[in-house]
C-alpha cells in the first residue's frame, strides 16, 4: 500500500513538471496571443505640454485602427493602451512599469521625450522594451542602445543642413546670422552646431539671443538682430517661441530669412503668424501635411475619418510614421512575435519607404542611428500651410 | 533721432508695453491681496480661462470680438464670485496658510478643467488688431501692446476712484484691514469677499484676452502670471498704482536688460533680471514700492 502510494507521488510530481515544461515552452510572449498584440504607449495627453503628445498618440493610435482594418498583423488585432505622463520622468516610469507588469503589452511604441526615455532606460534593456522615443539626441544610437531606435534627424544634422542650405540655395552676398535660441540643452547643441557649420563657410554669427517658451514679446531680440543687421535668423527655439518671434519680426518691420527646426516647422507657424511668417524656412523629418505622397494622404485620410482636431500635424504624420514602422517590423517577425524578434525585425529594414512620411528607414544590429535626413519647407501664406520645397537631404561632407 | 538714443527709446518703449501686460495680471494678484490678505495661485488660471471663453465665444459663437470681451469680463467675473463662494468661503477665518493652499488646489482644478472643456491643443486667436506695428518717429509700437496699456491705464484710474471714493471701496480696504472690525460697524465681509475675487477674475480676463493675443492659446497660458508676480512685489501686495508702475517697470528692466546685457554677459538675462529685482526689493524694501510698512506698537 504504501508502494503504491510514493509511485502515485511520483508520477502526479513527473506530470507537474512535464506541464511546467509545457507552458514555458508553449507560452505566448508577453502581449501576444493567438489573435491579439498588446502595445504600449507612453505620451503627455493632459497638462500645460499636452498639445505636443495628444497629436502623436492619436497618429499611432490611428496608423494601428488602420492596421487592424486591414486584417491585423499576420491575423492579430493590434490593441494600443496609451498612459499619460503629463511629460513628468517620475510618471513615465510608472506608467512603463504598469505597461510591463500589469498589462503585459509586447512593447511600447514610445516612451516619449529625451528625459522620460532616460529615466527608463534600466526598464527598456530590462524588459527588451523596443521603442522609438521622441527624441533627437545622439546618446540614444551613439553607442548603441539595443532596444532604442532613433527616427529623426539629431539637431547637429538639422542646423548643419540649414546652413548648407543658406550657402546653396540663398547664395547671400553677405550673409549675417543671429541665432535665437531657447536656453536648454537642445538649444545649446543647436546654437553650437550653427556656430560651427558657419564658421566653416566663414559666416559671421553676428548674434546669439535667447527667448524662452512663454516669451510675451521678442522686441528686445529684434531690435538687438536689427542693430547688428543680421539678414539671416536661425531659430532654435519651440513652436510658441518661434510664433512669437515671428510676430514681433512683423510688428518691427523686419523680414529676414528666418528657419527654424522640426519642432517649430508645422502648419501652425502659418496659421498662427500669418503674413508674418511669409519669409520662414524650417526642416523636419517627416512631410508636409500639405504633401500629395501616399504617406501623407494615408495620415490625412486617418485624421478625418477618427474625427482628429490635428493641432500640430507635423506630430500626427510623425505618430503615423512610427507606428508604420512599428506594423512593418511586426508582419517583418512573422507568428514568433516577442520583444527580441520584434527587435530583430526592425533591424532588417533598409531604405524602407513610409510613402513620404519618414524618408527611408535603414537599421541594422549594429545601428540604430537616424537618417539623418530632412526637407524643407516654406509657408503657404494664402493657405495657410508649409509646402515642400526640398526632397531629402543630408548634411553635405565638408573638409 | 541718433541710432543708440533710437535704440534706448525703442527698447524702453516696448518695454513699457510688455510692462502693461504684466500691470494687468499684477493688479488681480494685487486686489484679492488687499481685501483678503491672501496670494491667490489661481490668477493664472482665471488668466487662462478668460482667454478660452473669448476664444470660443469668437470662434464657435462667431461673436465680434468687441462683444466678447466685455461677456468674457462678466462671466470670468462671475467665476471669480462662484470660486469664492464654493471654495473660498467655506475656509473664512481659517489659517492664511491653509487658504493660500486652498487657491494652489483652485488653480490645478481650474487648469484641468479647462483641458477637459477646452481641450490640450494650441490655438490662434482671432486677434482683431493690425499685425503691423505702429510707427511714430522710428520708434514701433504694436496696436495689442499699446490697448493693453490703455486698458491698464483706465483701470487704475478706475479703481482708485474706486477705493477712494465709493462705499464698498472703503469696505474692501476696512475689510483688508481688520475683518472683525469692519464687520461690527455692519460691513458684509462675505459680499467684499466675493465681489474682491469677481473684480479680480474680471481683471484677469483683459489679461488673458491681450495675452492670448500676442501668444500661443493654450492651457500653458496659466503659467504666464508668474512673470507678473516681480512687478507685484516691486509694487507692494496692496497697492493698485503699484501693481501698474511695478508692472511697467519691470517690463521696461527686462526689456532693456535684454537689449543691452544679453549680448554682452551671456544669454538669457532678460528673464533673470526680474528676479534679480524681486530679490532686492525683497531685501530692502519687503513691502514695495508703494507698499505701506506695517508697524506693531506693544
Amino acid at each position: 500500500m504504501r508502494r503504491h502510494r510514493v509511485w502515485t507521488g511520483k508520477l502526479a510530481l513527473v506530470v507537474m513538471l512535464s506541464l511546467l515544461t509545457a507552458s514555458w515552452v508553449f507560452a505566448d510572449a508577453r502581449g501576444v496571443t493567438k489573435d491579439g498584440i498588446k502595445l504600449g504607449l507612453v505620451l503627455v495627453k493632459t497638462g500645460p505640454v499636452a498639445a505636443l503628445g495628444l497629436p502623436n498618440g492619436q497618429g499611432m493610435v490611428d496608423y494601428m485602427s488602420y492596421l487592424n482594418e486591414q486584417g491585423g498583423i499576420n491575423g492579430r488585432k493590434v490593441e494600443v493602451i496609451w498612459e499619460d505622463d503629463q511629460f513628468e520622468a517620475p510618471k513615465s516610469v510608472a506608467a512603463v512599469k504598469k505597461l510591463i507588469h500589469r498589462d503585459k503589452v509586447l512593447s511600447i511604441l514610445t516612451t516619449g521625450g529625451t528625459q522620460q526615455t532616460i529615466a527608463n532606460l534600466e526598464q527598456i534593456n530590462e524588459f527588451k522594451i523596443t521603442n522609438i522615443p521622441n527624441a533627437l539626441v545622439r546618446e540614444f544610437f551613439d553607442p548603441l542602445q539595443p532596444y532604442i531606435f532613433a527616427m529623426g534627424a539629431t539637431y547637429e544634422a538639422q542646423y548643419q543642413c540649414i546652413v548648407d542650405y543658406i550657402v546653396d540655395e540663398l547664395k547671400m552676398k553677405d550673409p549675417r546670422i543671429g541665432v535665437v535660441y531657447e536656453k536648454k540643452e537642445y538649444g545649446k547643441i543647436s546654437l553650437d552646431a550653427i556656430k560651427e557649420r558657419a564658421a566653416k563657410y566663414n559666416i559671421p554669427v553676428v548674434a546669439e539671443l535667447v527667448l524662452p517658451t512663454g516669451s510675451v514679446d521678442a522686441s528686445s531680440q529684434i531690435m538687438a538682430l536689427q542693430k547688428e543687421n543680421a539678414n539671416i535668423v536661425i531659430t532654435c527655439t519651440l513652436l510658441p517661441a518661434t510664433i512669437t518671434f515671428l510676430k514681433s519680426g512683423q510688428k518691427y518691420n523686419y523680414w529676414p530669412t528666418v528657419f527654424g527646426f522640426n519642432w517649430a516647422t508645422d502648419d501652425m507657424i502659418v496659421k498662427a503668424c500669418d503674413e508674418g511668417a511669409k519669409n520662414y524656412i524650417g526642416v523636419n523629418f517627416v512631410g508636409a501635411w500639405s504633401d500629395e505622397t501616399p504617406g501623407i494622404k494615408l495620415a490625412r485620410d486617418l485624421a478625418k475619418k477618427n474625427n482628429r482636431e490635428v493641432g500640430l500635424t507635423s506630430l500626427y504624420i510623425n505618430g503615423v510614421g512610427v507606428s508604420w514602422l512599428f506594423g512593418e517590423a511586426m508582419k517583418r517577425a512573422g507568428k514568433d512575435l516577442s520583444p527580441e524578434s520584434l527587435k530583430t525585425a526592425l533591424e532588417t529594414l533598409k531604405n524602407y519607404e513610409t510613402g513620404g512620411v519618414f524618408p527611408p528607414v535603414n537599421y541594422s544590429s549594429t545601428s540604430h542611428a537616424p537618417g539623418e535626413m530632412v526637407k524643407f519647407f516654406k509657408a503657404d501664406v494664402p493657405n495657410k500651410r508649409l509646402v515642400s520645397i526640398s526632397d531629402w537631404r543630408k548634411p553635405k561632407e565638408l573638409k | 533721432m541718433e541710432s543708440s538714443l533710437l535704440y534706448f527709446v525703442g527698447l524702453s518703449v516696448s518695454g513699457l508695453a510688455v510692462g502693461s501686460l504684466y500691470a494687468l495680471i499684477a493688479l488681480g494678484f494685487v486686489l484679492i491681496y488687499k481685501a483678503t490678505k491672501i496670494v491667490n495661485f489661481a490668477q493664472g488660471e482665471a488668466i487662462m480661462v478668460a482667454a478660452f471663453i473669448c476664444y470660443y465665444l469668437v470662434t464657435l459663437f462667431q461673436l465680434s470680438f468687441w462683444v466678447a470681451l466685455p461677456l468674457t469680463m462678466l462671466l470670468t467675473g462671475l467665476l471669480g464670485v462662484l470660486s469664492e463662494r464654493l471654495v473660498l468661503r467655506p475656509m473664512l477665518g481659517e489659517p492664511v496658510f491653509s487658504v493660500v493652499m486652498v487657491t494652489i488646489g483652485l488653480s490645478i482644478f481650474l487648469r484641468s478643467l479647462a483641458g477637459i472643456f477646452f481641450g490640450h491643443h494650441n490655438y490662434v486667436f482671432p486677434s482683431p488688431f493690425p499685425a503691423e506695428g505702429l510707427r511714430v518717429g522710428g520708434v514701433v509700437l504694436s496696436y495689442t501692446h499699446l490697448w493693453s496699456m490703455l486698458a491698464s491705464f483706465v483701470l487704475m484710474l478706475a479703481f482708485f476712484i474706486f477705493f477712494k471714493f465709493t462705499n464698498m471701496g472703503l469696505s474692501m480696504r476696512g475689510t483688508a484691514n481688520d475683518q472683525d472690525a469692519v464687520a461690527l460697524m455692519g460691513v458684509n465681509v462675505r459680499r467684499v469677499f466675493a465681489l474682491t475675487w469677481g473684480l479680480a477674475f474680471l481683471i484677469a480676463a483683459v489679461a488673458g484676452i491681450f495675452l492670448a493675443n500676442v501668444m500661443v492659446l493654450n492651457v500653458g497660458l496659466a503659467f504666464v502670471a508668474i512673470s507678473a508676480f516681480p512687478a507685484v512685489i516691486l509694487g507692494g501686495m496692496e497697492s493698485v498704482p503699484g501693481a501698474i508702475v511695478g508692472g511697467l517697470a519691470i517690463g521696461l528692466i527686462e526689456n532693456l536688460a535684454g537689449g543691452y546685457l544679453d549680448q554682452v554677459i551671456g544669454g538669457g538675462v532678460k528673464d533673470v533680471t526680474p528676479f534679480v529685482v524681486l530679490f532686492v526689493i525683497l531685501m530692502i524694501r519687503p513691502y514695495g514700492l508703494f507698499g505701506q510698512e506695517e508697524i506693531e506698537r506693544v
